[in-house]
């Protein structure tokens, strides 16, 4: 990866949390909520809206507190402060009828090991007063999940399956995966994207939180970066990455001057390389491509920032202003 | 209440009520074999139990040792069965509101449409559910194995007294939940209660010898329920109404501290 700190320019800071545009009903309202374990924080003055129909992923190294805020939405934790609300109530009033409606799968994984795959979900059913049987096993099947197997037999990776299929099968409105796909593998992995996307696509939320960047930029509309506790930002995928630098790559059939291209606006960090100039470009790069033509450009390429360079570079500037 | 998980609560200790179950009734056939010898030899037996320091037969309550009931006191519901139901009461009692927490698998139960109180109810369902089972055991063996050594005793005494030994694992069962709803850890509930339960026996035991111990044993959950002497008085409601009331507040404190409390 290319060194991150160009990418700390950001068209407007790229700092502040964001609003959710008024496109969608926000289904999640979080507002100012704070939890703290003792003296540790857990998340501090969280808000943040996710709209109805939308994939939100979670991103944040660990401790981070993605954990926290999805477990303050199930009521699994008491607020220090603030609140969230959910389908419009709020979550800590009438957790039981908001809960019949989501799906949760947890990131610390524990199901019950003398039970068989089968009677877990019988069980998970029963609980939840409802037969989805024909949805578990046509979701076990697509997983290649055997229901008569042991959990106490199963490798990590199958047991996560065990819980994408118990988090799914009753076709909830909101799904809470924390960690998803930890210990699938590739081809379930894969398979899991499809679910995502099909469950989307049938107007169910989904808020996932993961460390694998590159499943958040396939599956997720808008991305919330949160460090120490604290939301970072909160934007589109695309906007996130129009608003930060974008590495662009001239060559020239000579070495050319590079004090043209370094005085331009919103260019930075100009280097010439034999006959390559590179630097980075916040917002339109009119004035660049002008400049390069002017020089005699025979070759242009330009590259988007990866969601990887953003959240290093909101997580090293969060680091900076803290 | 929450009626699978009753199920599935019972199907998952269910090796370890069996094994209960045959301890009862094995402890009770040992004794019940005893029985003849000491009823055949009362007169030495009895100069035997007389022969103990007086203070030895006060704590065991060794008074008409050479009889059915009060063999059947001393050698089992003075001592031994109440605290073979305080270990079951309070291990059981310990875990009702930590065993799923400390599994990890309370995230994915808590996530569920069902409410903490139901849950905790469910659980405190099943505790009881097995001492009075256990309790059941202990009347039936006695009932079916005293007429097979030639014992009478009256099936009313014996089932009062069951019921006292049952009070008594309910008792300091519930101080187990109380601790394991506000800690969350099994160990704690286990360590305090099992500590109050032997600080109660202990003041039971000494109140005929000590004034202070006596004074205050009026309020010791071990003088309402073994102290009532079931097996020679006959069932003592008002001792009994009382330990059933301080087992209902403790848990639903219980039940009120469980349903506040952070699912870590």
């Amino acid at each position: 990866m290319s060194a991150t700190w160009p990418m700390a320019w950001s068209a407007n800071g790229g700092s502040q949390p964001a609003a959710a545009p008024a496109l969608a009903p926000s289904l999640i309202e979080v507002r100012r909520a704070t939890k703290h374990y003792g003296r540790d924080i857990g998340i501090e003055e969280v808000s943040l809206d996710v709209r109805s129909g939308e994939v939100l992923g979670l991103l944040g190294p660990n401790g981070s507190g993605k954990t926290t805020l999805l477990r303050l939405m199930l009521g699994l934790l008491n607020f220090t402060s603030g609140r969230i609300s959910i389908f419009g109530r709020d979550v800590t009033a009438v957790g039981k009828a908001i809960r019949s409606r989501i799906g949760y799968l947890p990131g610390d994984l524990a199901l019950y090991d003398q039970q068989t795959v089968m009677q877990y979900l019988e069980f998970m059913m029963k609980l939840r007063k409802l037969d989805a049987m024909t949805s578990a096993m046509s979701l076990c099947e697509r997983l290649k999940l055997d229901p008569s197997r042991h959990i106490s037999d199963l490798s990590r990776g199958t047991k996560q399956k065990v819980a994408v299929v118990q988090a799914f099968m009753h076709a909830p409105e909101l799904l809470l995966l924390d960690e998803p796909t930890s210990g699938l593998d590739p081809i379930v992995q894969r398979e899991f994207e499809l679910l995502v996307d099909e469950t989307r696509r049938r107007g169910a939320t989904i808020v996932l939180s993961s460390h694998i960047l590159a499943e958040v930029e396939r599956l997720a509309d808008r991305v919330a970066v949160m460090r120490e506790g604290r939301l970072v930002i909160v934007d589109d995928v695309t906007m996130l990455k129009s608003r930060f630098a974008r590495r662009v790559d001239l060559e020239f059939e000579s070495p050319v001057d590079s004090a043209p291209f370094a005085a331009l606006p919103g260019v930075r960090g100009v280097q010439m390389s034999r006959r390559t100039l590179s630097c980075y470009v916040v917002g339109p790069e009119t004035e660049l491509l002008r400049t390069a033509v002017a020089k005699g450009v025979v070759g242009i390429h330009a590259h988007d920032p990866s969601l990887d360079d953003i959240f290093l570079s909101l997580i090293d500037n969060s680091k900076q202003a803290s | 209440m929450l009626y699978p998980l009753l199920l599935k609560t019972f199907r998952d200790h269910v090796r370890g009520i069996a094994g209960w179950v045959s301890g009862i009734v094995a402890l009770i056939a040992v004794q019940l074999a005893v029985y003849p010898t000491v009823r055949d030899t009362t007169s030495r037996v009895t100069d035997f139990a007389d022969s103990f320091p007086e203070a030895f037969k006060k704590i065991f309550r060794m008074e008409e040792y050479g009889t059915a009931v009060g063999y059947l006191s001393t050698e089992l519901f003075s001592a031994t069965l109440p605290l073979i139901f305080i270990a079951v009461g309070v291990t059981w009692g310990a875990r009702v509101a930590t065993d799923e927490v400390e599994a990890g698998t309370a995230d994915i139960l808590f996530s569920l449409p069902i409410s903490r109180r139901r849950f905790l109810v469910t659980r405190i369902a099943a505790e009881v559910g097995v001492l009075v089972l256990l309790g059941a055991v202990l009347w039936l063996a006695l009932v079916i194995g005293a007429p097979i050594v030639d014992m009478s005793v009256s099936v009313g005494r014996v089932a009062a007294a069951s019921a006292s030994t049952v009070l008594t694992g309910l008792v300091f069962g519930s101080v187990g939940v109380l601790v394991g709803a506000w800690s969350g850890r099994r160990s704690m509930g286990l360590g305090i209660s099992l500590t109050i339960a032997i600080a109660a026996f202990v003041v039971y035991s000494l109140a005929p010898l000590v004034q202070f111990m006596d004074d205050i044993n009026p309020f010791n959950p071990m003088q309402w329920t073994v102290g009532a002497e079931s097996m020679k008085r006959g069932f003592d409601l008002g001792y009994s109404l009382i330990a059933v009331a301080f087992a209902s507040v403790l848990m639903t404190a219980a039940v009120a501290v469980f349903e506040r409390r952070d699912v870590l």
